[in-house]
């Protein structure tokens, strides 16, 4: 009896271990990325399309307040409740003492400095899909803003989502930084799919979500509940949308809509950022929109 | 029955028919089906008067100094019609559904914070009506508070879309 106990306590430590071992967070080496001299000019494109100011500046912030990337802001899931972190360039509670490869490994792993998994309220799902360098631009212009040195606040989630070693197990099933829209897409979609797919992260809001919190691929863009509780977030394919191109690359700019109604709720922050972007760029994300498959819903 | 009175007939028939029918969207199960009414009116006209200066703004429809001086002007009187009586408490999303109203109860839990997003509105709309008439270039500039205005009050206190 008492060897076969050993026996089960044996095979649990080398299942888990295993399991652990399959699942554990990997940073990336300074191999791993290539050499690149960050242009800071051409990572303030980035920054607004990748959104970074909509959750890590303050609640509220506008204007040249949305470079102060504080945190605080809360995040209402089914899994508890999330707070942007401070990622100003402050050293205690900033990411001001971070190296570029750390910073790589954060943004495109989802693997923090110390070696733990983050959170995947943090998009880095969607950020795996970006070209190295540009995250490189990226952390060469972040590296100009303010330091600020407002702590962050520690999550709210539940067990057993608060160990973050479970979510080396929720990487294995829902990280993939395969394209979801492929086939034969012009230079605009291409460039749309680029901002859409790996940077302007507008699954995370615009794509439901199963049990696990994966996203529903199958209904890309289709909308979904508002997890605030309050709404929903509309289906953007063009099974719903019926705007011109040309329309919603107006809209993404200055936030008027076809009837001139105005842009709100979460939107309004993303509609900042993607106004400091070029009109290609608005062009471009209209472009790949017109070319998801359509889902009625 | 002379033609004239004939139409005369017709048309006020029309106008009963009309006025009945939106006697009786007034009192179905909702009670403040016609506060929510005028409070679409309401944003309905803003958002024709809006539309004016955008198309102006983004190019879409040459710059005309009247039109636009006259759609900034109906912005600024619009922002000082007195909605207290069809902003009723009571009368939002939660109570009503997100398909009768995008009204949050925010609006009532905060009715000052929502009143000053009013107050912003009608100073961005006093900005534009000064100089709507004198540029486009100028109309394009007050176009950003303007539209920030609108937006910042809608982040806050209207559902999402759905």
């Amino acid at each position: 009896m008492r060897a076969l106990f050993r026996w089960t306590v044996f095979l649990a430590l080398v299942v888990g271990g295993g399991g652990y071992w399959w699942t554990m967070p990997r940073a990336l080496s300074v191999a791993e990325i290539p050499s690149h001299a960050g242009d800071a000019e051409a990572g303030e494109r980035i920054f607004w399309a990748a959104g970074c100011a909509s959750c890590h500046s303050a609640a509220e912030a506008e204007g040249e307040d949305r470079l102060i990337l504080s945190g605080g802001r809360a995040f209402p899931s089914d899994f508890g409740t999330f707070y942007a972190p401070n990622i100003s360039m402050d050293d205690a509670n900033g990411i001001g003492s971070w190296s570029e490869v750390e910073f790589v490994s954060a943004v495109m792993r989802g693997v923090s400095p110390q070696g733990q998994h983050y959170y995947p309220a943090f998009p880095y799902t969607t950020y795996a899909r970006a070209s190295v360098s540009d995250i490189q631009d990226l952390w060469a212009f972040m590296q100009t803003l303010p330091a600020d040195p407002t702590a962050s606040r520690a999550h709210d989630v539940g067990f057993p989502f608060s160990i973050r070693a479970s979510l080396g197990g929720w990487k294995l099933l829902f990280f993939n930084d395969d394209w979801v829209l492929e086939g034969d897409l012009s230079e605009e979609e291409t460039h749309g799919r680029y901002l859409v797919e790996a940077l302007g992260h507008c699954g995370e809001c615009h794509t439901a979500r199963n049990v696990l919190g994966g996203m529903d691929m199958a209904n890309w863009l289709a909308g979904a509940p508002n997890p605030t509780g309050q709404g929903r977030i509309p289906n953007i394919t063009p099974g719903d949308l019926n705007w011109s191109q040309r329309d919603l690359a107006n809209y993404l700019r200055d936030g008027f809509t076809p009837e001139f109604d105005v842009v709100g709720g979460e939107m309004a922050e993303v509609v900042a950022n993607l106004a400091q972007l070029h009109d290609e760029d608005r062009a471009a994300i209209a472009a790949y929109l017109a070319r998801v498959p359509a889902i009625e819903n | 029955m002379k033609f004239a009175t004939k139409i005369a007939a017709t048309g006020i028939a029309l106008t009963m028919a009309l006025a009945a029918s939106a006697h009786s969207d007034g009192h179905g199960n909702n009670p403040f089906s016609s506060h929510i009414n005028a409070r679409h009116g309401y944003m309905n006209i803003l958002d024709f008067n809006v539309g004016v200066l955008v198309q102006m703004a983004r190019g879409d429809v040459d710059y005309d100094a009247d039109a636009a001086a006259t759609a900034a002007n109906n912005l600024a009187a619009m922002s000082r019609v007195n909605g207290s009586a069809f902003w009723a408490p009571g009368s939002d999303s939660d109570a009503l559904g997100g398909d009768v109203t995008r009204a949050l109860p925010a609006i009532w839990q905060d009715f000052p914070g929502f009143g000053e997003d009013w107050m912003a509105y009608g100073a961005a709309a006093a900005a534009m009506a000064e100089v709507a008439g004198s540029s486009v270039e100028e109309l394009r500039e007050a176009l950003g508070p303007l539209g920030a205005a609108c937006t910042a009050c809608h982040r806050d206190y209207r559902l999402s879309n759905n």
